[in-house]
């Protein structure tokens, strides 16, 4: 099968990229490394005021969808990085044994001036939790190789 | 009685969270896990593509910023309360906007990070909290961008 290029996206085209679930070990384990704040390492949390349970960092989030959107999209494509995440939503706290569906549309395609031979894909990301509550949304700019010259 | 911690908070006060030397073995192994494209495991195959090197997954760039900024952080609490004056308290992040990486960060590559106070100003939802947002930026050692971003996060006012 042919990669995926950049003249393969149309704005509207959406992907489904599977689901994650998140075990109490997983979110101690990336916090511990990355993000040790004392709200993403204890069971009953300091902070009620913002969850009553432990709550994963939303790096954690990002990088969760980030390894699905590899797997479900850009494995199989011409992608050539991301230049920038215009914007970051963390809408809820993401908690322990929660399953995590992640999709994306395409919002925008077009040049990317910096370097003809790639075009840039802006993609509107999503993390939803089972019952229908979006956790994490994303617009992200990713570039892909056009498979002709322009 | 003194000026509570976010009292204390002026608009364009810099942070430094610290110093950091990417490895190119840390940045794999991070890559294998998160963000398995190929300029991100392999230097053959990074040769061969856009970056024509071995790069560091911009998530990888972002999370060691954010161990930094905690750990500067929890630093910077500890010297007000030997100073004697009430530590800030941080609260989680709502949202980022423009998360970008002008530039890729390569296998030794040293890139400093530091956050700078763009506003201030009180939770309408949340009593007891205001939001601060902050510019962040990591420059690497020939004086260039390679992560910046504007990171809004809950601080107590109390």
């Amino acid at each position: 099968m042919p990669l995926r290029a950049f003249e393969d996206f149309s704005v509207g085209d959406t992907f489904a990229l599977g689901d994650v679930i998140l075990s109490r070990e997983d979110i101690l384990t990336f916090a511990q490394e990355y993000d040790p704040h004392a709200f993403h390492l204890e069971d009953e949390p300091p902070l009620p005021e913002f969850s009553q349970q432990l709550f994963s960092s939303g790096w954690q989030s990002c990088t969760i969808f980030m390894r699905l959107l590899v797997d479900g999209l850009l494995r199989d494509s011409t992608c050539a990085g991301s230049p920038i995440v215009e914007q970051v939503k963390w809408r809820k706290p993401v908690c322990a044994d929660e399953r995590l569906t992640a999709a994306t549309t395409v919002t925008e395609v077009g040049d990317w001036p910096p370097s003809p031979s790639l075009g840039r894909v802006r993609f509107h990301h999503t993390l939803i939790r089972d019952g229908g509550d979006v956790m994490l949304e994303m617009d992200n700019t990713i570039l892909f190789t056009r498979r002709s010259a322009p | 009685m003194s000026a509570t911690a976010y009292e204390r908070i002026t608009i364009g006060d810099i942070w430094p969270f610290g110093t950091h030397v990417f490895e190119a073995d840390a940045m794999r192994a991070f890559a294998l896990r998160y963000d398995p494209q190929p300029f991100h495991l392999d230097e053959e195959a990074a040769r061969a593509s856009h970056f024509g090197r071995l790069v560091a997954s911009g998530w990888y760039t972002a999370v060691v910023m954010m161990r930094l900024m905690v750990d500067s952080n929890a630093a910077r609490a500890n010297a007000a309360r030997a100073a004697g004056l009430p530590p800030l308290v941080s609260g989680p992040s709502p949202g980022i906007d423009n998360l970008a990486w002008p530039q890729p960060v390569y296998p030794g590559d040293t890139v400093t990070f530091a956050g700078k106070v763009l506003a201030k100003r009180p939770s309408q939802s949340k009593p007891g909290w205001a939001l601060l947002r902050k510019s962040i930026t990591g420059v690497n050692q020939h004086g260039q961008t390679v992560l910046s971003v504007t990171v809004n996060a809950f601080v107590s006012t109390r």
